[in-house]
């Protein structure tokens, strides 16, 4: 296996893995809240997208119209009957309500589209274009719509009054409420945001990787070591953990046995922790 | 001698029933729900005392009872060691691994420590199916099953354990060190102001937790005879300690029992009619309380008893 091979793999991944985390990194930057019904989010995503392609032929990539908008309402729903309830709760109360959020999300699954592993199959997914490497032509169009939501995420948050609302309740509520930032109505957004992207990271993961009711899991757990790597609060943070993340899993081949690969983002995640719990950069970025 | 309160008798009727039990009913299914119930109870008080004596939620305390389970599958098949004896093995071992990892873990608050717990029981389980040559892979390990074969010494038994670790989680609660738990809970800068321990008081709650799990488990590998990395070291496991724990009152001491007992009429009476909606009811029972009734069946048993006694005091204005 060719380091060429390893390195295009690597970013292609990381491409993938950024664009999985930010649903998990805005809701928590924002609102200090870990979003248990991420891993469910992905993996709902995933199946909606495979029901278009399956049922109805539509692209994965036209089905991102349909995904986006209402799992964006399917968030500012969570966050308006049942996360603001708890606000004031100690910060725990909120990650197991989300739990709550998540089997609830399997059992919808299951009863819909059974547990059997599914996937589809499109029909450029088996050709390739040459980048140094023969690359499928699903993993670039992955990578593209990454950078794309990378690019419209961070203008998004740097220039919009919404964006710049958001960014002003990450760093203090109450100073917020005081400006007359109506701060219920930002963190409804901001979860429905933050569940419309991690959709839009379950409908591309859709594209590769097959898939059933328990997944998502993984995800979650690779997405939170990534925002932890990244320092928790910063997009750009988000970018670096991600690829960080995927060149280790991808160079981790030459040295580890594939069984234990599921065991780095955790052993990752652990190491950073203890090790350097304001990220990689050292400090605490805004987003 | 003391006289003893009402209370005290009816808990001592309770036990003598439960000892009572196997002699008047033969039901092979009664006594078997009797074991689990026990076992169940035993392992959320285990959770109970990391999660609610100490606030410090673990989504991975499947790794203990996994633990457990294998210690005493390997032994008894390798070495031959009696069943019986392999159990305060079990809990001692899963309580070394709990500190192993609980050092470096137990620094992180809140969410980082519960997220982290989510990693280790999914590398516990992995590791597991890995290392074959220690426990068989994830085909799992086989024990033998002696040729006469009777449910009512592991009644006994269970109960037993169970009721011991009851005694225990009741002596932690109203010793010193409980109270020390329940201030890190609450505060843990004003617990470390007040000159408790912290990180000492945090990990040996999460051993004497892993402690009680693993002995769980390896009880459990005695009266299954069979064990896989799939069921013991599974998520699922680690999430029904939690739900159990929600259901009966997290950081009570009769919470894991009412629990317990819960989940277990909901697993074997309720969902056997509706297989394909466990999660369902297992979700909305976790969202449900967690804006309602925050602490569970005893919460709720607690403020009905305060809402009467205030009536009572009313009475007649």
């Amino acid at each position: 296996m060719s380091i060429n091979y390893l390195l295009v793999n690597a970013i292609l991944f990381g491409a993938l893995y950024a664009s999985i985390a930010y649903g998990l990194s805005i809701i928590y930057g924002v609102m200090k809240v870990v979003n248990l019904a991420h891993g469910g989010t992905l993996m709902l995503s995933a199946y909606v997208a495979y029901t278009l392609f399956t049922y109805l032929h539509v692209d994965p990539i036209l089905s991102l119209f349909v995904a986006l908008p209402v799992f964006f309402v399917l968030g500012m729903l969570i966050q308006r009957y049942l996360v603001d309830k708890i606000m004031d709760a100690p910060q725990i109360a909120s990650l197991l309500l989300l739990f709550g959020v998540w089997l609830l999300m399997k059992n919808v699954a299951y009863l819909i589209w059974s547990g059997d592993e599914v996937g589809y199959n499109l029909s450029y997914a088996l050709k390739t274009i040459k980048i140094l490497v023969p690359v499928s032509i699903p993993r670039i169009i992955i990578f593209v719509i990454s950078i794309v939501t990378t690019v419209l995420l961070l203008m998004f948050l740097k220039r919009t009054y919404l964006g710049k609302a958001m960014r002003a309740l990450s760093q203090n509520r109450d100073a917020c409420s005081l400006v007359g930032i109506p701060v219920r109505r930002v963190a409804q957004i901001t979860f429905g945001l933050g569940t419309a992207l991690a959709a839009l990271g379950g409908v591309l993961a859709s594209m590769i990787y097959s898939f059933s009711p328990e997944f998502g899991g993984n995800f979650l757990l690779k997405s939170f070591c990534i925002i932890v790597l990244g320092g928790m609060e910063s997009t750009l943070g988000v970018i670096v953990g991600a690829l960080v993340l995927s060149l280790i899993e991808s160079f981790s081949i030459l040295v580890i046995p594939i069984d234990l690969q599921e065991m780095i983002s955790f052993v990752l995640l652990v190491l950073i922790l203890v090790v350097k719990p304001t990220g990689i950069f050292g400090r605490r970025a805004t987003i | 001698m003391k006289r003893l309160t009402k209370t005290q008798v009816f808990y001592g009727i309770i036990v003598l029933f439960l000892f009572l039990l196997p002699l008047f009913v033969h039901n092979q299914y009664v006594i078997h729900l009797g074991i689990m119930t026990f076992l169940f109870i035993t392992i959320a008080i285990g959770w109970n005392i990391l999660g609610g004596y100490t606030g410090q939620i673990s989504f991975g305390h499947a790794s203990f009872f996994g633990i457990g389970a294998y210690t005493t599958a390997i032994l008894w098949l390798r070495l031959g060691m009696p069943p019986l004896l392999t159990i305060p093995l079990g809990g001692l071992l899963a309580a070394a691994f709990g500190i192993l990892w609980g050092y470096p873990l137990l620094r992180l608050r809140g969410y980082f420590f519960a997220i982290a717990t989510i990693g280790v029981g999914e590398a516990t389980r992995v590791l597991a199916s890995f290392w074959e040559s220690l426990t068989g892979g994830s085909s799992g390990l086989t024990l033998p099953v002696p040729k006469v074969f009777s449910k009512v010494p592991f009644y006994y038994e269970m109960l037993i354990i169970a009721f011991l670790v009851f005694l225990l989680s009741v002596w932690v609660y109203k010793s010193k060190f409980g109270l020390g738990l329940f201030a890190i809970k609450d505060d843990i800068d004003a617990s470390e102001t007040l000159g408790i321990n912290t990180p000492l008081y945090k990990i040996l709650a999460l051993a004497l937790s892993g402690f009680i799990v693993g002995i769980g488990g390896s009880f459990y590998a005695q009266y299954i005879f069979y064990v896989e990395p799939g069921d013991v070291f599974s998520f699922e496991k680690s999430v029904n300690l939690i739900l159990i724990n929600i259901v009966g009152g997290v950081g009570t001491i009769f919470g894991p029992v009412f629990g317990a007992l819960i989940f277990l009429v909901l697993q074997e009476f309720v969902l056997v009619l509706f297989p394909n909606l466990h999660l369902l009811v297992y979700g909305l029972l976790l969202v449900l309380i967690i804006i309602y009734q925050p602490n569970g069946l005893a919460g709720l048993i607690a403020y009905v008893k305060r809402k009467m006694k205030k009536t009572k005091h009313d009475g007649g204005t």
